[in-house]
């Protein structure tokens, strides 16, 4: 049966899980095309080059060192890659790498939230076990 | 964080607004109510503000009722209710309620002429969202 709530979602980064401050993750992964188009023809032809993946993650912020806050900043200082865990539908793998932190910040908005977002780059492949 | 428990919040509103003095405080509606008093009312639930039942949020009235609308004494008191440092300041207080909730706020406040057992009473509506 098709279609799933994101309730279900489910992050976790450097093993600590986020999923109860966060409220969107997006997850992008694009492929490099190499144009191998030969001289002399029509129509363009390519191959496909290297993967790149990267993850937006946004929620509620807390200071705690479990937090957003003390996750994505100790992430951050970490020379080495850290564990990514992304469940869209909350169940099986998901999504799993490895990854370096590349921004963090904080938003407050006068009537609403106190936000945090931050932003991964895949260092390495992705599992994929959806 | 985790799931609303309305239970403890309206307990938690009752905590903070019995801090106000002279204020009878009713954590239910009722049939009837001797003014000044402050009635919990019941929630809006807005369930899943985050992943795996992180937090809900809970928007909960507040009413107060001060007095016959033509009281002069009725209408002072309800100024020093609605004023920034009236029925507002004493619930957020406490931005846990008690450990009831992650944190609130009283949004707005909406002055009104209610009628309770056929009598006109002057009061205010206090929006209270709460994060859970």
């Amino acid at each position: 049966m098709p279609g799933s709530f994101s309730k279900v979602s489910a992050f976790s980064l450097n093993g600590q899980d986020l999923s109860s401050y966060v409220n969107n993750v997006g997850i992008s992964i694009t492929t490099a095309e190499i144009d191998t188009t030969p001289i002399g023809v029509v129509d363009k032809t390519f191959i496909s080059g290297l993967n790149e993946t990267s993850l937006s993650v946004s929620g509620f912020y807390a200071s705690a060192t479990i937090g957003p806050e003390g996750v994505f900043k100790a992430a951050m200082s970490l020379a080495a890659p850290v564990a990514f865990a992304y469940r869209p539908t909350g169940q099986a793998t998901g999504y799993q790498g490895q990854a370096i932190v590349t921004s963090y910040g904080v938003s407050s908005q006068v009537g609403d939230y106190v936000a945090f977002e931050g932003e991964l780059k895949v260092s390495g492949p992705v599992t994929i076990g959806l | 964080m985790g799931q609303a428990d309305i239970g403890a919040i309206r307990a938690g509103l009752g905590d903070a607004l019995t801090t106000v003095t002279g204020l009878r405080v009713h954590t239910f509606p009722v049939d009837a109510i001797t003014p000044p008093a402050a009635v919990v009312a019941h929630p809006d639930i807005e369930f899943d503000s985050t992943y795996q039942r992180g937090i809900d949020r809970v928007v909960i009235p507040v009413h107060v009722v001060v007095g016959k609308v033509s009281e002069r004494a009725a209408n002072a008191l309800l100024d020093t209710y609605i004023s920034g440092d009236g029925i507002k300041a004493a619930i957020e207080d406490d931005q846990t309620l008690g450990g009831a909730c992650g944190d609130v706020r009283v949004a707005r406040c909406e002055t009104s002429v209610m009628t309770i057992a056929g009598q006109d009473y002057l009061a205010a509506s206090f929006e209270v969202v709460i994060l859970t």
